[in-house]
């Protein structure tokens, strides 16, 4: 039987088809991929037939979902078959008392918040400035940032287990859904979870996912405030992480917020304007309680320089467009529907001594290479370690310009490592030079948990 | 056995008045101040909750004069909270009797709470009382019954109303003179490319909710000559040029402004989206 009849044998041949344009590329500067088909799994049950199948063919599996991918991470680099699991949405189970919800990998950030709204309006989970159509799954299991990742950790923190197929077909569980089940934890297990997150699917396909949900508080505020240098914006960040007080702090540069207005092109800060915008999450579960964060954060942002502090419903009153940045997930449009299509970035994860130090050299690597500078920042695990992420929008059309955003894009990476940042998501390349750079042991470790669980390298090949 | 009344909608009866007027008597406060400067229900939202109610009760003189407002005012964004402020007017208007604002509460100050109440059952009076005109104007087309006590009592409801619909009705035809007669917002002009600030940009995109009054549009995109003016918000300042038609915006104070307005963002932004009495005291006009 040949490839295609075997994967229609599992799947039904309406959801097997040639690999087109939209599973061999993305939006960023990575080059286009190629396979053969694309094969739209319905069920665990399916996974495992097809990843059974592959093992014994020896034909490389790309997983996808959602179809909205970043880094290259699911172009895929050996041909072979392209897993789409976007069919695989349900939403298993939703535990109020234990605050976690089960989902497939297809579950998408809008049909979550959708069913929290409904079924526990109690409850909410994290979402990222990524489309509503976007993965939950792939967020977490990439170890991505989201709004309540300041208070609570990068996104494979909040993940309680999965399950999974590995590369021989066999289908696994972790955390203590393992065991019982209940997905409450990963404690007090040997945490094997950890084989799944920021792994980039080499080590298997998840196709359960347990994620951690928290309370909802009934009051909320939101501010913007101005900071006019690197420092001031550094100081408030800090501040205001570890209070504990806050849910989020973000900073954007001065070439977000023009963007944002429609800006495109060659863009200019003029001397009067800000260098950077942060928003402040302020939430409480009475309003008392809310009151006493205002005023908490009213007194750091003062004692920390920043000006012009102002209520962003203020300003989505007058500019009714922005409104929908205060309640994610939503889209940014800015950033989507740039000329030219093309969108990527080096975010990373490091310490807050050196964060001043890499963002300005990471601006100036930008502005060197023809690109404004485009940064996103933020406090993360209670001011633990810090966010660096440096954003280029650039013209897919053009190769120069493409050429030209893959050599910065690798000097941030290096310039990150620099400063002791790590980047997260990794492209190959980055994760290359993440490689290049690691402890010796750090390496051999990972080539033998990936021999052990994938020694063909059929599991997303060309990653880490 | 008596004949149904084929007149579709509610019209003035004193079992139907008493428990509006009631409601507003409890709620008077909140119905001075929402037609009061500083007002704790934006005038925008105030005629969304009147027209909704009207909708209901199908009061068409009521809806002529308070479209005409609401034309006057402008359009803005819909809240979420304001979705659940019509919820509740409409359901109040199904009931014809005022609800427990109990759902109000859980998203609004108790001076909104009653601000709403009280305009609910201002223009359910309102609506009863322009339906008895037209229960009237059945009766003597003969498309109604002619009940000589309920005409009489029709006729008492509308001679009463009499003195205040008229002057009603005048305004509400000012109201849509001006809205006919503004000019529409234009484009703004601005500096090329990515040059303009944060500042221009954010006028720019709001200049259609900040000219959305028929009123300003008229003197202001009205004006016979261009007039400069200087706006300095925190650190960033610009330039507005407003009149014949057109906004023009530019970074920075020029030298040929007549004025500047200088502030905290937020004052200016709160001044901007309409509290103008609240927040002129923390703005300062000077001289170039």
């Amino acid at each position: 039987m040949d490839l295609k009849d075997a994967l229609a044998a599992v799947v039904g041949t309406e959801h097997v088809d040639p690999a087109g344009d939209r599973h061999l590329q993305d939006v960023t500067e990575n080059p286009p991929g190629q396979a053969e088909f694309v094969v739209r799994a319905g069920t665990a049950e399916e996974v495992q037939a097809l990843v059974r199948l592959s093992h014994e063919r020896g034909v490389a599996l790309t997983p996808v979902v959602a179809g909205y991918n970043v880094a290259g991470l699911t172009i895929p680099r050996a041909g072979g078959v392209v897993l789409d699991l976007t069919r695989m949405d349900r939403i298993v189970e939703l535990d109020h008392d234990a605050m976690y919800v089960l989902v497939e990998p297809g579950v998408t950030f809008a049909q979550l918040k959708a069913h929290l709204d409904a079924e526990a309006p109690e409850l909410v989970y994290t979402y990222p400035f990524a489309p509503p159509f976007t993965s939950v799954m792939a967020n977490a299991l990439l170890d991505g940032l989201n709004n309540l990742s300041m208070r609570h950790g990068a996104m494979g923190k909040w993940v309680n287990g999965v399950e999974a197929v590995l590369a021989d077909g066999e289908v696994v569980r972790t955390g203590s859904g393992g065991v019982v089940d209940r997905w409450f934890s990963r404690s007090p297990l040997p945490d094997l979870t950890g084989l799944f997150v920021s792994t980039q699917g080499t080590t298997g396909i998840v196709t359960k996912i347990a994620l951690q949900l928290q309370p909802k508080p009934a009051h909320r505020r939101r501010w913007l405030a101005f900071a006019y240098d690197l420092g001031s914006a550094y100081a408030a960040m800090r501040a205001l992480a570890r209070t504990g007080s806050f849910d989020d702090v973000g900073l954007m540069t001065w070439p977000a917020a023009k963007q944002l207005f429609g800006a495109t092109g060659e863009l200019r800060r003029a001397d009067d304007e800000p260098f950077a915008y942060l928003f402040v999450d302020i939430t409480g579960a009475t309003p008392g309680e809310l009151e006493a964060r205002v005023a908490l954060g009213e007194d750091i942002l003062a004692e920390a320089g920043v000006e012009s502090r102002f209520e962003a419903e203020d300003v989505a009153r007058l500019v009714p467009g922005l409104a929908k940045l205060a309640e994610l997930p939503t889209s940014l449009d800015f950033l989507l529907d740039y000329p030219g299509g093309g969108l990527t970035w080096v975010g990373s994860y490091g310490p807050g001594a050196t964060w001043e130090a890499g963002a300005q050299r990471g601006m100036d690597l930008l502005v060197e290479a023809g690109f404004p500078p485009f940064v996103v920042a933020r406090p993360m695990d209670g001011g633990h370690y810090y966010v660096l992420r440096f954003v280029a929008c650039f013209d897919k059309g053009d190769p120069a310009e493409v050429e030209r955003v893959r050599t910065v894009m690798g000097n941030l990476a290096d310039a990150v490592l620099d400063h002791d940042y790590v980047p997260y998501k990794p492209s190959a390349d980055a994760a290359r030079r993440i490689l290049d750079r690691a402890h010796p042991g750090f390496v051999h470790l990972l080539e033998r948990v990936r021999d052990m669980l994938d020694p063909d390298r059929m599991m997303n090949p060309g990653r880490w | 056995m008596q004949s149904r009344d084929p007149f579709p909608r509610r019209t003035a009866t004193p079992a139907r008045l008493v428990p509006w007027l009631f409601e507003v008597g409890r709620t008077f406060p909140g119905l001075v101040r929402s037609y009061l400067p500083g007002q704790t229900l934006d005038p925008r939202t105030r005629e969304r909750v009147i027209l909704a109610v009207t909708e209901v009760n199908g009061c068409r003189y009521c809806a002529w004069i308070h479209g005409s407002w609401q034309d006057f005012l402008g359009e803005k964004g819909l809240a979420d909270a304001d979705e659940a402020l019509l919820t509740y007017a409409r359901a109040c208007a199904e009931a014809g009797t005022p609800l427990d604002p109990a759902p109000l509460a859980r998203s609004l100050p108790p001076e909104a709470v009653q601000a709403v109440r009280a305009t609910v059952a201002q223009i359910e009076v309102s609506n009863l009382v322009g339906n008895t005109v037209d229960g009237l104007l059945a009766r003597v087309t003969r498309k109604r019954p002619l009940d000589p006590v309920l005409t009489v009592q029709e006729l008492a409801v509308v001679g009463a109303a009499l003195p205040l619909a008229v002057p009603l009705l005048a305004a509400g035809a000012a109201l849509r003179t001006a809205s006919r007669l503004a000019p529409p917002v234009p484009q703004a002009q601005m500096p090329p490319g990515g040059e303009a600030n944060l500042l221009v940009h954010l006028l720019a995109q709001a200049a259609p909710i900040l000219l959305a009054n028929s009123l300003l549009r008229l003197a202001v995109l009205g004006s016979p000559v261009i007039v400069p003016l200087g706006l300095k918000a925190g650190r960033t300042s610009a330039t507005v040029r407003v009149g014949r038609g057109q906004i023009a915006l530019d970074n920075g104070i020029a030298p040929d402004v007549i004025m500047v307005v200088e502030g905290d963002v937020e004052p200016l932004l709160r001044l901007a989206s309409g509290a103008v009495l609240q927040e002129a005291r923390n703005l300062r006009i000077r001289r170039p």
